[in-house]
């Protein structure tokens, strides 16, 4: 759960790992979407799942590279990376539209590649600083005083409501249960 | 700092949390030297973050733990059953602030809702009458607004929806509290500053802990000798069975042993148990406490659930206080909603970052995104109820080891119909709410990894039905004590906090009385 996303970027740039291929002490080097195209393949990905039509490709971008550091941390994991990649662009995935995406993402449920993106998205796009920026959040508040003063009740499209508790209140949660018991289910 | 020789039979306290942080303040106050040993590091205000990630991994319970069950945080987040906090202060550190009192008769739900299949109900052997006064302790400790003529925080952009919505279909007993944050400068600590941080600790110190109360007024008295980074691994006992010294490992991995005269263990409703359990000896096989084989079951967490709406305007939720707005109309049991029992709406906000982990965890797609991209517009609220304690919902040692190579707790837990039928109607309430103000858009939330956890050394009036007695001392080693929330015979609607420090104040002046007499 320790997310650092400078950590993880600077990182994703080495997209190269040590795998063991099954032969005891035999090492290879394993190129994994070390092309721009699989960055970008695994951010169409990202975006058939989670679409925001106003985010721009940055988000999505850092997000497939956190999808690659992550797959880099076994080599069976970039194994799955690599063969759910080639699968993708075995099907033509980056040519889909929207709602074929959708639906071929849908269709891979349940398979490493869509574990991997899905894990990494939600707690990889939505802690983006960019992404804060577009939904409005803005987040850390102490070091400015809070929201004291910065809009914590600044919502007018309702009356201003009572805040205090109801005056029989107490009379309420004494006066007991409505009836005795349940019928036993 | 005090230091008391590790040879001394000293009064040693497992846990610094809700619990824990008052039996020091509360023992040492009364001029009882005390050990803490706290498994977490001491994570000064200042050291807190404003960030939701980052502050989890700064002092969530990380440590190995499975799960089992039918509940859907098994299959969610599987490695993480509970949102608790290891760092003194204990969960209260992350805590929100929800302060309501158990009702009267939330202490005898076996002959107030009669047997309910499955369920292993049981009446506490106290009623709220021995708890009253504690309550008001409770209250002034904590500084709950609306009680003890404290000041209501004012209305955050949130509660306007909700309270709005409440009024619109007919509820009345909403407001911005009870709620364990001052609104105004209380007991040394300033007015809320609404930073909407509440469950990443409070850098402004406004919400009450015990790492900003009760830890350092126990430091000041001179009697309190506080170890963090001190995980206990057993407890262990002389051969009449009484327990005489803990063992704990060090930050570093080394093994330590305080002599103890009495021991108080305050882990929360996981670690409590799990101590137990892994305490066994020759003497006690089933684990230290435990000839009732209670220990560990009842396990309960609440009835949880959240709703989550989208509106035209924006709400911008996330400013200020997380969870100040209650209605308590749906509190009172009552049969003929078709389950026992009742709950409490209360308002809950989240940013991005665990909106999108928790809102609908394996979802995905535009009526997820949906509610991400309008999430200036969205409001919250969290629903919270009893549920039914049953006897195979328990905590039992793993397979699994932890970072010491010691058995992980496994959480078992499978919702009661009960559970289920509450959850279901209180979702179509929210949703009645959220609509009468013009939701767009309503989310079912389920629940995610437990913040309450309860009842797995629960008390009884029986040896045989619990673990511990009325004062939380164990039925079957009487100079152990559990002073956390397991001690819960049932786990009422209400938010247990208070409850917690309530019968830890009350154990104290118990424990205290009983040393003086030198009856313990
Ligand atoms: C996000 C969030 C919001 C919440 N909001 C509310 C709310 O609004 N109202 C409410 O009533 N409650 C709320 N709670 C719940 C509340 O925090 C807990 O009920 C309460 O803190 C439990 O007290 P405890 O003493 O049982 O355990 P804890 O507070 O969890 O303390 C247990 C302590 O024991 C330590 N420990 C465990 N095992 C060992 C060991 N073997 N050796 C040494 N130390 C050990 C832990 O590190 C911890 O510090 C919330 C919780 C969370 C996570």
């Amino acid at each position: 759960m320790r997310l650092s996303r400078r950590a993880f970027i600077s990182s994703a740039s080495a997209f190269t790992i040590l795998a063991y291929l099954g032969v005891p002490n035999a090492q290879a080097h394993m190129s994994i979407a070390s092309e721009p195209e699989d960055r970008k393949l695994i951010a169409s990905v990202v975006r058939a799942m989670f679409p925001h039509d106003r985010f721009p490709e940055g988000p999505y971008l850092r997000t497939a590279d956190a999808v690659i550091k992550k797959a880099l941390g076994s080599p069976a994991s970039a194994l799955e990376l690599k063969s759910g990649l080639i699968a993708l662009k075995q099907v033509g995935f980056d040519k889909m539209s929207g709602s074929e995406a959708l639906a071929h993402v849908k269709s891979m449920e349940g398979s490493p590649l869509f574990s991997l993106v899905h894990g990494t998205t939600v707690t990889g796009l939505y802690t983006d600083s960019e992404v804060h920026q577009l939904l409005g959040y803005e987040g850390s508040s102490f070091e400015q005083g809070g929201y004291i003063k910065r809009g914590f009740d600044d919502l007018n499209w309702l009356p201003e409501p009572r805040i205090e508790e109801h005056p029989e209140l107490a009379k309420f949660l004494g006066a007991g249960p409505k009836s005795y018991a349940v019928a036993a289910n | 700092m005090k230091k008391i020789n590790k040879n001394e039979e000293a009064v040693v306290v497992i846990g610094s949390g809700a619990g824990g942080g008052t039996m020091v303040y509360e023992l040492t106050k009364a001029g009882i030297p005390c050990v803490c040993l706290e498994a977490g590091a001491f994570i000064k205000p200042e050291e807190y973050v404003n960030d939701e990630w980052p502050s989890f991994s700064q002092m969530a319970w990380l440590d190995k733990r499975t799960t089992s069950g039918n509940w859907r945080v098994a299959k969610d987040f599987p490695g993480l059953p509970t949102w608790l906090v290891k760092a003194v202060g204990g969960t209260t550190t992350h805590w929100a602030g929800a302060t309501p009192r158990f009702l009267d008769y939330e202490f005898k739900t076996l002959s107030t809702y009669g047997e309910i299949a499955g369920a292993s109900l049981l009446d506490w052997p106290i009623s709220l009458t021995d708890m009253e006064s504690y309550y008001t302790k409770a209250e002034d400790a904590i500084g709950s607004t609306h009680r003890g003529g404290r000041a209501p925080l004012p209305a955050n952009n949130n509660y306007k929806v909700f309270a709005n919505g409440a009024e619109k279909v007919g509820y009345k007993f909403y407001a911005t509290g009870p709620y364990g944050t001052n609104a105004e400068a209380y007991d040394g600590r300033p007015g809320s500053i609404q930073d909407g941080f509440n469950f990443q600790g409070d850098k402004n110190l406004s919400k009450w802990n015990t790492a900003v109360r009760e830890i350092p007024r126990a430091l000041e008295t001179g009697l309190l000798d506080l170890r963090p980074e001190s995980h206990v691994v057993k407890i262990t006992h002389d051969p009449s069975g009484r327990a005489d010294a803990v063992l704990y490992v060090d930050k570093d991995g080394n093994l330590h042993r305080q002599a103890a005269k009495v021991v108080c263990l305050a882990g929360n409703s996981i670690e409590s148990p799990r101590l137990l359990l892994m305490s066994d000896s020759n003497r006690f096989p089933n684990g230290l406490a435990n000839g009732s084989d209670q220990v560990g079951r009842n396990y309960m967490r609440h009835m949880t659930g959240s709703m989550y709406a989208r509106f035209e305007k924006p709400v911008n939720f996330y400013r200020g206080e997380t969870m100040a707005g209650f209605i308590a109309d749906e509190v009172i049991h009552d049969p003929n909603r078709g389950f026992a029992g009742g709950y409490y709406m209360e308002t809950l906000a989240l940013g991005p970052a665990f909106l999108a982990a928790f809102l609908d965890p394996g979802g995905y797609g535009p009526e997820f995104t949906a509610i991400m991209d309008n999430y200036e517009n969205v409001a919250g609220m969290w629903l919270v109820g009893e549920d039914m304690p049953q006897s195979s919902n328990r905590i039992t040692l793993s397979a699994e080891t932890d970072q010491w190579g010691l058995p992980a707790p496994n959480v078992h837990f499978d919702d009661h119909p009960n559970d289920v039928a509450m959850r279901e109607y209180a979702y179509e309430k929210a949703e009645a709410l959220y609509n009468a103000v013009g939701a767009l858009q309503t989310y079912r939330t389920p629940p995610y990894p437990s913040t309450h956890n309860l009842g797995t050394c629960r008390m009884s009036a029986n040896p045989e039905d619990g673990v511990v007695d009325q004062w939380g001392r164990s039925h079957e080693v009487r100079n152990l004590f559990v002073s956390d929330g397991s001690v819960m015979t049932t786990g009422a609607a209400a938010n247990p906090t208070l409850t917690i420090v309530a019968l830890a104040i009350r154990q104290a002046e118990y424990l205290a009385g009983e040393l003086k007499k030198g009856k313990v």
